[in-house]
């Protein structure tokens, strides 16, 4: 196959790039959602106090 | 001592229906759009690498061709998003606008990354050189420059509506550069080919039938990748400021009970 490398590394670094951002989204997602929580409890404790 | 009202508008659930986006993301159910977009994308490599014929004079490079234009469209799709989000923001200063046109910037920073990826990967082989600065290039990484500029704007600019505001004319800016980067070609001498799918003689005119289908097919797959982007992205930015609320109505709350 000619020029495959070339191809194989343009498929594999777009593919990559859709699946690394991917994952940056799913992080920041737990991220907010944990610190969302935590805040949502002091909102709680607070409304209590 | 604090004497407004507490900052927690956000914290309210917004009612539904309330923003064309709201409706127009949730169309289709996340799920059932997430299943498209990854059989799309599946169908499209499988097309791009056996189903569509070998380029006789480029060979099998020319096949990241349905790769490398569906996400240049999507790209031009994610700025006229942001174009028309920021032109919204503007006129109405409602900060849902401001959430679409940052989702729409952060997801078209990715469609105009893989453009950037795969056009030296295609380049090398075929002109020998991975990078020239012709018009079409030159164009293309200014856009993708304004949008990392408008999400280091983002993330450094300071007030939020102030930022947002900034951001806008940004958005708006950036969207002034898609005429330029796809008339390049025939406004200036270029090495990069003319435009085969949008062209004046009609759609993919003069590409064969198979060539179409595998490119119609990844444009297909881009936009239903876009899509499930987009929407996962807007829900990042939703979360991002329900938590920024949050945090001012803690705050206001502390303050009242010192």
């Amino acid at each position: 196959m000619d020029n495959f490398w070339y191809l194989f590394g343009g498929l594999a670094l777009a593919w990559g790039a859709v699946f690394f951002y991917l994952g940056s989204l799913a992080r920041r997602t737990r991220d907010l959602k944990q610190q969302i929580d935590v805040v949502q409890a002091q909102l709680e404790r607070n409304k209590e106090a | 001592m604090a004497s407004s009202s507490p900052p927690d508008a956000n914290l309210q659930p917004q009612p539904p229906g309330t923003a064309r986006v709201d409706r127009a993301v949730s169309i289709v159910p996340a799920p059932a759009l997430i299943a498209l977009a990854a059989v799309a994308m599946v169908a499209s490599l499988y097309s791009a690498l056996l189903y569509a014929p070998t380029d006789s004079f480029q060979g099998n490079i020319q096949r990241i061709f349905y790769i490398h234009m569906p996400a240049a469209l999507t790209m031009y799709i994610a700025v006229t998003l942001l174009f028309f989000a920021s032109v919204l923001y503007l006129q109405k200063r409602d900060d849902r606008w401001d959430e679409v046109g940052a989702a729409a910037a952060e997801v078209g920073i990715l469609f105009g990354t893989v453009v950037m990826i795969t056009g030296p990967m295609w380049a090398r082989p075929v002109w020998g050189t991975w990078w020239t600065w012709d018009a079409k290039l030159t164009s293309t990484f200014i856009l993708w420059l304004i949008l990392i500029a408008y999400l280091m704007l983002r993330a450094y600019g300071g007030a939020p509506e102030q930022v947002a505001r900034f951001c806008a004319v940004l958005g708006i800016i950036g969207f002034l550069d898609l005429p330029i980067i796809h008339f390049s070609v025939m406004w200036w001498r270029t090495m990069h080919p003319q435009p085969v799918v949008l062209t004046e003689g009609g759609l993919g005119a003069n590409l064969p039938g198979s060539m179409l289908a595998t490119v119609a097919l990844g444009m297909l797959a881009a936009l239903l990748l876009f899509a499930v982007l987009f929407r996962y992205r807007l829900r990042v930015e939703r979360m991002s400021r329900r938590l920024m609320a949050m945090r001012r109505s803690l705050d206001f709350s502390q303050e009242e009970n010192l």
